[in-house]
Formats: C-alpha cells, structure tokens, sequence
C-alpha cells in the first residue's frame, strides 16, 4: 500500500515539470488571448486596458477586412490540399511501381522541406522577379514576361506554388510511411482476381492510405493556417490585400498596429477555426475507420 | 525532523531569499535612477559616476536601438572617441526598420527600459508621444548645466523642416540624425536621345517626357506602389496636392474621394501602370534603385538620400549621367514634397537619461555630421544647415544640381504631406496605401476604392475623435 502512493507521488512529482512548462507556454497564453480578446487594449494607449465586452467580436464579424481574410486564408488552404495531397498519392504510387532508383529519387525530392520557410521566400521572390528573375527569364523564350506576385491573377497561386515546392515532400514522405505498411499480398490477391491498376489503387491502396492521408490533410491545414514567412516576405499581404490571410492580418494589427485587444479577439477565432477543423476531420476519420 | 528534510528546507529557504533580496535590489536600483527633469548629477546619485569632474557619467551604460543606415555604419566608427571622451559605454544595436518598429514598439509598449535611445521618425512621433513613450526634449536642450547640454548645442542649426515634423504639442520628440526630402532623379543621356530639352518640372512634363523615353524602349518612371503608410504613401501625396486635392476638409472629414483624390490617385496608377517596369505595381523604392542603378530606368522620384547610391561606382553605372531636379508641381503651381527624416528619441524609460542626451547631442551633431560627410564621400543626408553650407561639403555633393534641387524641393514640404500629426497615422497611411494599390492593380477603379475608403476612414476618423462634431 505505502509502496503503491509512494510511486503515485513520484509519477506526479515527475509530471511537474511538464505541467509547469506546459502552463507556462500554453495554458497562460491562452487565458491571456481570451480575457484580452474582451478589452480595448493597445500598446500606445497611455491609459492602459479598458473592459469593453463583447465589442472587439463584434467588430470581428463587421470587419471586412477580416472577410477578406477569411476568404484568401479558404482560398490558400484549398489551393494547398488540392495540388499537395494528390501529388503526393500520385508519387507514392509511381515510386511502388519503381524497382531501381527509388531510393535516389527519395533523396532528391526531401532537400526542399529542410529550407528555412525564410530562405525559401527570399529565393523564390528572386526567381519570381520581374525582369532580373529566374522564372521570366525561361518564360521569356515563349514571349511570356509576367508580374507573378504584383498582379492580384497569379499572387496566391504563385505562393501556393512555393508553399507547393517545399511542402509536397512532407506529404509524399507520410505516404510512403502509409503505404509500405500495406501488405504486397493484397496486390497480389487483387491481381489474381483480375483487378487492373486503377482498381487496385481505388480499392486497396486508398482505403488503407485513410490513416495517412488524414493526418497529412489536418497537418497540412493546420500548417497553411499559420504559415507566415512565405506570406511576409513575398507579398507581404499584398498587392492591396490580396494574400493576407487570418494569420497575417492578427500578425500586423498585434505587431504594426499594436492593437492587442483586437488581434487577441483573431486569434480566438483562428484558435476556434483549428479546433473545430480538427474535431471534424477527426470525426471523418474515425468514421471511416469504424468503417 | 529528518537531516535530509531540514536540510531541504533550509535550502529551498535560503533560495527564496535570495530571490527576495534579489528584487529588493533591483526595485530600489530603478527608483534611485529614474527621474525625467534633467538634472545634473544625477548619475552620481547611482553611485556609477567615477567622480571625475570632466567626466560625470563615466562608468554608465547606455544602450542604443537603431535601424540600418549609411549614416550610422559610419558614425558607429567613430563612438570609440565618444567613449574615451566621455567614459560612457555605448551598446549600439541596428535593427532592419520594419522589423524594428515591431520590437521597439513591443519593448515601449511594455515599458522595459531596456533601451535609453531609440528611432523615432515624423510617422510616429505623435503616436509615441501620446503614448508616453518619448521624452520632450525642450527641458534638456534649455539646461544651461554644461554637465547636461553642450554650451555649443545648436537646436537651430539643425534644418527646421525636420525639428517641425518631431514637435507634437511644441514638444521636441528627437533629435535628426538622416534627413531627406522627396526630388526626381533623372538621366541626362537618356533625355538627350528622346529629344527632351526641359526638366519637367509638373507631373503633366513628367508624363509627356514618359512618352518620349518608351520610344527608347527602356523603364521611363519608378514610383512607389507597394501599400504602406511609408511607401506609396511617401510618392503619392505629392500627386494628391499636385492636382488640387487633399486629405481632409475644414472639419476634419476625410475626402478622398473628391474628384481632385480620384484623378491624383489615378494619374498615379496610370503612371505606373503605362511609363514604369513590369511588375511595377507591387515595387518599393529598393527596386527601382537597383533598376536605376543598372541603367534600366530614365526617373526615378523619391527620397533625396539615394543619390549616394547613383554617385556611388562600385555599385551604380549611372555615375555621371544621373541628374535631379526638384519635386514637379501641379500645372497651376500647387503641389507638394516629403520631408522625413530618421532620429534619435530619449526614451521615457530610460534609466541613463543625462548619458544618453550626451550621446544624443554627440552623434547627431554638425561635428560629427561634417566627419561623416566629408570622410565618407559619399553620405550627404546630413541635418545641419551649417553643414550644408560647408563649401568643402558643397564641393563634394554640389554636382548633379542635387544641392539646389534639395533646397527647392524642401522648401515645397508640407507638414501635411501624409497625416502624421494624427496618432493612428501608421493605421491610416496603410488604409490609404492599400486603396492606391488597389486603383494601380486593377482591384476597382479609383473612384470604387477612394468611396470604399473615404467611407471607412471617415468612420475611424468620428471613433477615435479627429473630426469636430
């Protein structure tokens, strides 16, 4: 008995420092987000906070700028599921068909999702340079010359792009995590039965892949929701508002404007946007694999 | 009680003691140092002063928060001489500038006091003043303590145009380090082959002279067009009171959407949008200096200071081609130019005030200012009158007409060029640059965007009590 609250004790004692750190760094922030999201809280203001109710939510569901961001951030997350996850499915599945090489080929493709999101920005801002950039200079053989993040047509589709090339490794690598746990005799049994390759990937490979292909889904929203480097240093929102998504536009009026209240108030609802994303994607999830 | 427990005890005991007495210390460190009249002595009142008479705040700290400048890269050469004059140690710190005004603002906001000086500039000087962040400068700069301020200090010598844009209240809120005003840079060989033979001196010249240089088949115009309150909105306002509009009316009502607004800002967009590279409509001025720079642009309007860029032969193949002329006008004579200017602000903060207004009068001062320009050959941004006068300075900036188009385009300055006398300025300017860009990429006409923004400007205006009722 006095061994059995001896070893209690020390598994609490253990967890203490979890508990604290975790406190520290989320717990408390979050408390903060919460009761500042319900004041008139800006930095420069010599009078300090004023309690002002529910006004900054209010003003949340008023303010058109937030709408816009709503809809650049729909937009952006869209353009980043739709173009990764089916080429990452489409890679894994050439790579399962390849005998030799397939290990270089893996190599060759990870180098991009090691690239600082900063670096990464720099140098396709480069390449996407009007007249001195990469990207024009190959076009230009064609007669093409475009603005790629100036004109408000391509600015998002140019930064999925980016987001594209650093990102698509991580989703081909959880498939390829996914599908070498899936058995080689199903294939063959499929094959037996006379399955061709669309069926086999239709109904063995897909199902199986459920698991991967979920987290990679809610990884990837998850991760497009808070990205900023590639947003800051290309567009910088811009031009107009054209890219500035949920995360940037709490970014500038915490950090340009600081206006704490208010970015307070965004942040509580990018956090209630993550969340219940999570919560449904989990529930499609689940449901699937009860299935 | 067991050893071991009491020993525990004993131990977690003596550490909440020292961490007691560690706070009681530094609480009592801060209200000895801290004070925001000027008084003599009052470092030795720390106990940090050595006791030396010429050099009462020797032994003091003072750290320093900055942008990258030319200016600075040189002048932190020579804060070894301060040092040794002075016995004060200078932490400098630079910082890029947009990344800058996030953390300074942060550190203000929360009132560290880890800085005694700071960057402050037109654009926020209201803004930090209301706020309580800056220290006025009238008490410091009136102290005939030589042990405060220099008995040779000469507020006046500095250019007024840049001390005017730093008063809120008619309080100083810094001291010019780097000033500016807004010119046109052109190209003389280029203007020859297009067969221009009068410097424009009105936005209408400008655009004909545009013309005339796209039949050479290179970038006739770079302007500003990215959104933010310091960068299409720096360019624009010359437009906006070049064709007869303005921000406000008599009561403080936003029109920016008068038909003035709307044909300024879409000149504006057209300008850009016809005469100025691709991709020309989400540019700072940092590309158009390169493309200058390079040989790829005929005009370029913006902020004075580049010249060292164009005279500069390591790094521009424009060197004896590039000319300037003075802010262009409206046809009928009205219009208007920047002044900005970079400065150095004793923050309220601050711990090391009387050190840190020596360093302040030091590093901005026309001693400094004359070395830096005269030994650098190639910084002439400098905020004193004297220096300008200098005929060793003059021999040096003197060609290219940038001296006199320098003085002309000053002498055109509005201290309403962008509203920075309103505390939300920052906020404001965005607002407005956002719609400029808007009109320049085709997101709406102009008239779309100056009614979208008039609107909710003008709501903002009413909220925060810039409008009489």
């Amino acid at each position: 008995m006095q061994s059995k609250i001896a070893q209690k004790r020390t598994l609490i004692l253990m967890l203490v420092p979890c508990l604290v750190i975790l406190c520290v760094i989320i717990i408390i922030p979050l408390i903060n987000l919460f009761v500042y999201s319900f004041y008139d809280y800006k930095l420069s203001n010599p009078n300090g906070m004023e309690f002002i109710g529910w006004k900054n939510y209010s003003k949340v569901i008023k303010d058109k700028e937030f709408l816009n961001s709503l809809i650049v951030t729909g937009k952006y997350v869209f353009g980043v599921l739709i173009t990764q996850i089916p080429m990452g499915l489409l890679f894994v599945e050439v790579l399962s068909h390849i005998k030799k090489g397939s290990g270089l080929i893996k190599s060759l493709i990870m180098p991009p999702m090691v690239v600082p999101g900063v670096v990464a920005a720099v140098i396709w801002r480069l390449m996407y340079h009007p007249s001195t950039g990469l990207i024009n200079y190959f076009l230009g053989v064609f007669g093409i010359e475009h603005a790629w993040l100036a004109d408000p047509k391509t600015t998002l589709a140019s930064l999925i792009v980016v987001d594209f090339w650093q990102n698509t490794p991580f989703v081909i690598l959880m498939m390829l995590a996914g599908r070498s746990a899936i058995s080689d005799d199903l294939y063959e049994a499929g094959k037996i039965d006379g399955a061709n390759g669309w069926q086999l990937f239709r109904h063995i490979t897909l199902p199986l892949l459920r698991g991967s292909l979920m987290i990679c889904i809610l990884f990837r929203i998850i991760d497009s929701l808070k990205g900023f480097a590639h947003i800051s240093l290309m567009t910088a929102g811009g031009p107009g508002n054209v890219s500035t998504t949920i995360n940037y536009y709490a970014y500038r009026m915490a950090f340009t404007y600081t206006d704490i209240g208010y970015s307070s108030t965004l942040g509580v609802f990018m956090l209630l946007m993550t969340t219940l994303l999570a919560v449904v994607l989990l529930k499609i999830f689940n449901k699937g694999a009860s299935n | 009680m067991k050893p071991k427990k009491l020993i525990a005890i004993l131990a977690a005991l003596s550490m909440v003691s020292g961490l007691l007495l560690s706070v009681g210390c530094s609480s009592g460190t801060e209200s000895s140092s801290s004070g925001s009249a000027p008084a003599s002595g009052s470092v030795s009142a720390t106990g940090e002063a050595s006791g030396d008479a010429d050099k009462p705040y020797a032994g003091t700290t003072i750290h320093v928060l900055l942008n990258t400048h030319e200016y600075y890269d040189i002048a932190d050469t020579y804060i070894p001489e301060f040092e040794e004059a002075t016995g004060i140690d200078v932490v400098m710190e630079h910082v890029e500038r947009v990344s800058l005004a996030t953390k300074q603002e942060m550190e203000l906001g929360a009132h560290t006091g880890a800085y005694d000086i700071m960057l402050i500039d037109p654009s926020k000087a209201t803004r930090y003043y209301e706020a309580g962040w800056v220290e006025p400068l009238g008490e410091w700069i009136a102290s005939e303590d030589p042990a405060i301020t220099d008995p040779d200090f000469d507020i006046n010598d500095y250019i007024s145009a840049y001390t005017d844009l730093l008063t809120v209240d008619g309080n100083l809120c810094g001291l010019p380090a780097v000033g500016e005003t807004t010119m046109l840079f052109y190209r003389k060989d280029l203007f020859e082959q297009a067969g221009i033979d009068k410097v424009p001196e009105t936005w209408d010249e400008v655009e004909q002279a545009c013309i005339k240089l796209k039949a050479l088949d290179v970038d006739a115009i770079g302007l500003r067009a990215r959104a933010g309150e310091g960068l299409n909105c720096y360019i624009w306002p010359s437009f906006l009171y070049a064709y007869g509009g303005s921000y406000v009316d008599e009561n403080g009502y936003p029109v920016l959407n008068s038909p003035e607004a709307v044909a300024a800002t879409q000149k504006f967009a057209d300008m850009i949008n016809n005469y100025g590279p691709v991709g020309g409509s989400d540019m700072t001025h940092a590309e158009h200096i390169t493309s200058f720079q390079q040989g790829n642009l005929a005009m370029f309007y913006d902020a004075s200071v580049f010249n060292n860029n164009f005279s500069d032969p390591e790094l521009s193949k424009v060197t004896d081609v590039w000319m300037a002329a003075p802010a262009p006008m409206g046809s009928n004579g009205q219009g208007a130019s920047a002044a900005a200017t970079h400065a150095l602000m004793l923050v309220k903060d601050s711990k090391n005030k009387e050190a840190a207004w020596q360093f302040m009068q030091w590093y901005t001062g026309k001693d400094l200012q004359r070395r830096v320009a005269l030994d650098s050959k190639t910084f002439g941004a400098v905020v004193h009158q004297s220096v300008m006068d200098d005929p060793e300075y003059l021999e040096i900036f003197g060609g290219h007409n940038w001296v006199e188009s320098f003085h002309k385009s000053l002498e055109r300055m509005r201290p309403d060029y962008r509203l920075v006398s309103y505390a939300e300025w920052p906020y404001i300017g965005d607002r407005i640059g956002r719609a400029i860009q808007d009109t320049i990429t085709g997101i709406g006409t102009a008239q779309e965007n100056m009614d979208a923004l008039n609107e909710e400007l003008t709501q903002f205006f009413i909220e925060n009590g810039y409008v009489k009722q």
